[in-house]
C-alpha cells in the first residue's frame, strides 16, 4: 500500500473510532448514577401494584425493589397471584399468606428440604383458617415457624429470610437463628461457646475463623458437604417438649454428616470426645440438677451441642 | 524558530539525530502484519497501563471494599464500565497477541541464533502475561475470581520444594483474604507492570541491535526495505485504532460482567479460569496434582529451551525440520486441551 493509501486507512479509522465512541456515549447515558436507587425490573402486570404499594406499603415495594427478586423482574403476582381461594384485589385473584408452597414453586430443591426438616413441621392447633380468602384474624398473623398453611404447607420462608428483600446474608445471621432460638437455650450456648466469642467478634468479617450457626447446619462447609434447607440433617438427636431427647432416624448418617463438618477445623480425638460427652447427657436425661444455681439453658436439652467445654464440665457435674 | 532555539540550548537533543538513529530501513516483509504482533502486543500493554491506572482511582484492595469499589465503578462512575472493559478485553486480546507473536517467532525460526536471550525475554513476557491476567482477575473478588485465586494458590502448593511456601508467600497466610488481596494488587498493578516494561525494554533494544530476523536471507525480496517513519509507523497506527475500535465494540456488545461477591463460606459448583487458562486447568485434571503441576513445569522449561534443544538437533541433523513437528504437536495439544475444556 502507498504512503497516500495508508493515511487514507488511517483517517478513516480514526473517524470509526469517533464513531464507536458516540456508541460508548449512547450506552453511558442510559445508566442510572448516583441515586442509591436500584434498578428493580417492574413487569407489566406489577406496575400498578408497585405504583400503589410505593405510597400505601412503601417500605414493602423499597425492600423488594433491593432484593435479587426485583433485578430480575419477579414480582408481586408471582408470590401473591393466586388460581384459587384467596381473595379478588383490583380484579386479580391474591393471597396474603405466601407459603413456603409458593416459594417452592421455583425454589423446589429448599423447599423440599425446609419440609423435612424441623422447620417445615407444623404444630397442631396453629392452623391459618381463611375467611373468605382473607386470613381469619382469631389465627393470624401467626409464629412463622410451626404455623400450618391453608394450602397444608407448614412453616415459612420468611422466617429466616425475611420478607421482601430476602437477603442471604440475614438468613446466614446467628441473629435471626436465635429469634426462636434464644428461647430453647441454644442460641445462648453458642454465644457463650468459643465458637460464639470468635464468630460475633468477628461479626461482618467476609471470613470469620469461627461458625455461626448456618456454617455447620446448613452451609457446604466441607469439599465433599452439599448445602442444605434441612436443619435436621446434621443433627442426631431431636428434643421435643414434653418428651425425653431421642435419636432420629438414621442418627448414624445425620452424626456423620455433622462430623464431616466438625473436620473441617477439629481433630478426631476431640469431636469424638465432645460428642461423647453430649451422647452421655441426652442418654441420661431429663436432668435433675443435683448442684446449686446454674444457668437456666444449661437444663435445656438443645442448648447442649452447643456448650462451651467449661459448661461440659457443668453438665456432667449435673449427671453425677 | 526562537523558541525551538530557546529548548535547543536547554534540552541539548537533536531531534534530526535520533529519528535518523530510529528510522533504520525495514525488511519488506514487515509489511505483513503478522510480523509485526509484538507491536501489536506493546500498544495494548500501553492500553492496559493507562486504563489500569484509570481503574486505580476507584479501586479499593481489601476484602470489604474491593467489590463494592468495582461495583460503583460499573454502575456510578461515567464510562467506568467503559475502562473497565477496555481493561478486561484489552487483557484478552494481549493474550492472544502475545501467544501469535510467540507462534510466529516460533514457526519462522526468529529464534534462532544470535536471538536466543530475546526468545528467552519474549517467553517471560509471555508467562508474565498470563500472570497478569491471573492477578487482575482475582482482585475484583468476585466468587468465581476468589476461588479461581484459592485453587490457583492450592496448585502452586505442589510445586516440588518450594510449592508450601510459595503458597503461603502468595496468599498471606492459609486461606485468600486481606492479606492475598494486598499482594495480588502490588505485583498486578506496579511490580508485574514495571518488570514487564523493563523486558519489553530488553526485548526492543535486542530486536534493535540484533535487527528485524529476515525472512529469506539473501533474495532479492529480503533486498527491498521501506522506511520506519511513516511508513511503518502508520501501519501500526492503523493496526492500533483497529484494536481501540475492535475493544470498544466489544465493549459495548460484551461488557465486562461481575459475579456474585466472594463468598469464603460458599463454594460454586463450577469453577473455572479464564479461557487461558482452560489447557492448564484441563491437564491437571487428567492426571494428579503432583504429576500435572510437574507437566505444566517440563513444558515451560522446554520451550523456554527451546532455541538450545533446536540448535543441539540442527546440529547432529542440519535439515531437520523437528521444531514445525514439534510446534505443530504442541499447538494442537493446547487447543484440544482448551476445546475440551470449553466444551464441558
Amino acid at each position: 500500500m502507498t504512503l497516500a493509501g495508508k493515511q487514507m486507512v488511517v483517517g478513516a479509522l480514526g473517524f470509526l473510532f469517533v464513531g464507536s465512541l458516540v456508541a460508548v456515549s449512547i450506552v453511558d447515558s442510559t445508566k442510572r448514577r448516583g441515586t442509591g436507587e436500584p434498578t428493580a425490573v417492574v413487569p407489566a402486570d406489577a406496575r400498578a401494584c408497585v405504583d400503589c404499594h410505593a405510597k400505601v406499603t412503601p417500605q414493602a415495594v423499597a425492600q423488594w425493589s433491593h432484593s435479587q427478586h426485583g433485578s430480575k423482574g419477579i414480582a408481586c403476582l408471582s408470590c401473591h397471584a393466586v388460581k384459587e381461594g384467596g381473595f379478588m384485589h383490583h380484579e386479580v385473584r391474591i393471597t396474603t399468606v405466601v407459603t413456603p408452597k409458593t416459594c417452592g414453586a421455583c425454589h423446589r430443591p429448599e423447599a423440599e428440604e425446609m419440609a423435612r426438616s424441623a422447620h417445615g413441621r407444623g404444630i397442631p392447633g396453629m392452623e391459618i383458617r381463611l375467611l373468605a380468602g382473607k386470613p381469619d384474624p382469631a389465627t393470624w398473623p401467626a409464629p412463622l415457624v410451626g404455623r400450618i398453611n391453608p394450602d397444608e404447607s407448614a412453616g415459612s420462608c420468611i422466617a429466616c429470610h425475611g420478607r421482601h428483600r430476602f437477603e442471604l446474608s440475614d438468613a446466614r445471621s446467628p441473629e435471626v437463628c436465635a429469634a426462636c432460638h434464644l428461647a430453647d437455650g441454644s442460641a445462648e450456648a453458642w454465644r457463650r461457646s468459643p465458637h460464639g466469642g470468635i464468630a460475633l467478634a468477628q461479626a461482618g468479617s467476609p471470613s470469620p475463623k469461627a461458625p455461626g450457626c448456618p456454617t455447620c447446619h446448613l452451609a457446604a462447609s466441607s469439599p465433599t458437604g452439599k448445602s442444605t434447607h434441612d436443619t435436621s440433617a446434621r443433627v442426631t438427636w431431636t428434643v421435643s417438649p414434653g418428651n425425653a431427647p431421642a435419636q432420629r432416624k438414621d442418627a448414624d448418617a445425620r452424626r456423620d454428616a455433622m462430623v464431616d463438618v466438625c473436620m473441617q477445623c477439629h481433630g478426631p480425638g476431640f469431636i469424638n470426645a465432645a460428642f461423647a460427652h453430649i451422647d452421655e447427657a441426652f442418654s441420661s436425661s431429663p436432668v435433675t440438677p443435683k448442684v446449686g444455681s446454674v444457668p437456666a439453658y444449661l437444663l435445656q436439652p438443645a442448648a447442649w451441642p452447643h456448650l462451651s467445654p467449661v459448661d461440659h464440665v457443668a453438665l456432667q457435674k449435673l449427671h453425677k | 524558530m526562537a523558541r525551538w532555539d530557546w529548548l535547543r540550548q536547554r534540552v541539548p537533543v537533536s531531534l534530526e539525530a535520533l529519528r535518523a538513529a530510529g528510522n533504520e530501513p525495514l525488511p519488506g516483509h514487515l509489511r505483513l502484519w503478522w510480523y509485526a504482533l509484538g507491536g501489536t502486543a506493546g500498544m495494548l500493554f500501553v492500553g492496559q497501563i493507562f486504563t489500569g491506572l484509570l481503574l486505580c482511582v476507584y479501586y479499593q484492595p481489601t476484602p470489604a471494599a474491593a467489590w463494592d469499589s468495582v461495583h460503583h465503578l460499573m454502575e456510578d462512575v461515567p464510562y467506568g464500565w467503559w475502562i473497565r472493559s477496555l481493561h478486561k478485553w484489552g487483557a484478552n486480546l494481549m493474550v492472544v497477541a502475545v501467544s501469535l507473536h510467540l507462534l510466529r517467532v516460533f514457526f519462522t525460526g526468529a529464534y534462532r541464533r544470535p536471538r536466543e536471550v530475546n526468545w528467552l525475554i519474549g517467553c517471560a513476557l509471555f508467562v508474565l502475561t498470563l500472570v497478569l491476567g491471573f492477578t487482575g482477575y482475582s482482585l475484583v473478588y468476585e466468587q468465581l475470581s476468589f476461588w479461581g485465586a484459592t485453587v490457583g494458590a492450592n496448585i502452586t502448593e505442589a510445586v516440588p520444594f518450594i510449592g508450601p511456601g510459595l503458597a503461603n508467600a502468595i496468599r498471606g497466610g492459609d486461606t485468600v483474604g486481606a492479606a492475598t488481596l494486598s499482594r495480588f494488587f502490588i505485583l498486578h498493578a506496579a511490580v508485574l507492570p514495571g518488570l514487564a516494561m523493563a523486558l519489553v525494554l530488553g526485548h526492543i533494544t535486542l530486536v534493535r541491535l540484533l535487527g528485524v530476523s529476515e525472512q529469506a536471507p539473501g533474495t532479492a525480496a529480503a533486498a527491498k526495505t521501506y522506511p520506519l517513519i511513516p511508513d511503518h509507523l502508520l501501519t501500526e497506527l492503523a493496526v492500533g485504532l483497529v484494536l481501540l475500535i475492535g475493544a470498544t465494540c466489544l465493549s459495548v456488545l460484551l461488557p465486562a460482567e461481575l459475579g456474585p461477591r466472594a463468598d469464603p463460606l460458599n463454594t460454586p459448583e463450577h469453577i473455572k479460569p479464564e479461557w487461558y487458562f482452560y489447557f492448564t486447568f484441563r491437564w491437571l485434571k487428567l492426571s494428579s496434582l503432583r504429576a500435572g503441576v510437574l507437566g505444566v513445569g517440563a513444558a515451560l522449561a522446554l520451550l523456554f529451551l527451546w532455541p538450545f534443544i533446536d540448535a543441539a538437533i540442527r546440529r547432529r541433523w542440519p535439515r531437520s525440520e523437528a521444531s514445525m513437528v514439534f510446534g505443530a504437536l504442541a499447538l494442537v495439544v493446547f487447543l484440544a486441551l482448551t476445546l475440551w475444556e470449553a466444551l464441558v
